[in-house]
């Protein structure tokens, strides 16, 4: 093997290590705060058991019946919460997807080198590259294995990215 | 991610018919009545859902149905593919379940 297939590989592997790391950091966020929605949800539910086992008093039930819209409406919000960060498992899913098919290629490239190597590591890279989904990942990537040129459009993509997430947009 | 679709749509009071992948969802779509809605994700197996909108399109019954797109991909280049493939929107997840039913309500009469 030739001295610059190991340290491609080496690359390639190291890349791949941050991306998952990466991946992990970035579904912590949404990780914490589906916690801290579903441990919401859990006090509004033993508020509501508490509220139907009071007294029946006339005055007290209206007091109750306010209290329990007022919980029901915090439970909603609490549950259509939970729906927007239970998202971020679908973007780790695609995120380790593309970074698995970026190492299964540098595995069938370290088995079947191919002519003009360089250019099949490159070519790797720069699909991993177009694959991801974040600017910090791509920003990372850049890092861990340079890309042979100047990228000029990472500003770009980061404001391309900030201004979509959570978007919606009718043809 | 069909299961938060589906809980958002059901707590509105919409009926939901669900799919696993864009091939049984395209099944569903030739043996039925058209729905008045279609929600598809992209990255889907045994079919994309870019793919499912063309298909979709071609069906008589699904040209006038609205499709929405659900999709991580913020690249302008994947939405105009969407787009010329038939797709009526394009919402980028992660999707806010009150925008999602907002949008809705304006595109299904």
């Amino acid at each position: 093997m030739h001295a610059f297939d190991y340290n491609d590989a080496a690359q390639a592997i190291a890349a791949s290590v941050t991306q998952i790391e990466l991946a992990v950091r970035e579904a912590q966020p949404a990780v914490e705060e589906l916690g801290a929605l579903i441990e919401a949800m859990a006090v509004g539910l033993a508020e509501l058991r508490a509220l139907g086992t009071g007294g029946s008093d006339s005055v007290v039930e209206e007091a109750s019946r306010a209290v329990l819209e007022n919980r029901l409406l915090q439970l909603e919000q609490h549950v259509r919460g939970s729906i927007v960060q239970l998202q971020f498992y679908d973007r780790l899913v695609q995120h380790l997807h593309h970074v698995g098919n970026y190492l299964d290629g540098a595995a069938e490239q370290l088995c079947n080198p191919r002519d003009g190597n360089a250019d099949a590591w490159e070519g790797l890279r720069s699909v991993l590259r177009e694959r991801l989904i974040t600017d910090a990942q791509r920003e990372l990537l850049d890092a861990m294995i340079p890309p042979p040129g100047r990228i000029q459009s990472t500003g770009v993509h980061a404001l391309d990215e900030h201004a979509a997430r959570g978007s919606i947009e009718l043809f | 991610m069909r299961q938060m679709v589906g809980v958002t749509l059901k707590s509105a009071g919409y009926e939901v018919l669900q799919a696993c992948d864009g091939r049984e969802a395209l099944e569903l779509a030739r043996e039925q009545a058209a729905v008045d809605l279609v929600i598809t994700d992209v990255n889907m197996p045994n079919m994309d859902g870019i793919t499912l909108v063309r298909e979709l399109r071609m069906l008589p019954h699904y040209r006038g149905v609205p499709l929405l797109v659900l999709t991580t991909e913020a690249s302008v280049e994947k939405k105009l593919e969407g787009k010329a493939a038939g797709a009526t929107g394009w919402v980028v997840k992660p999707f806010s379940p009150e925008r999602l039913l907002a949008t809705i309500a304006r595109i299904v009469t």
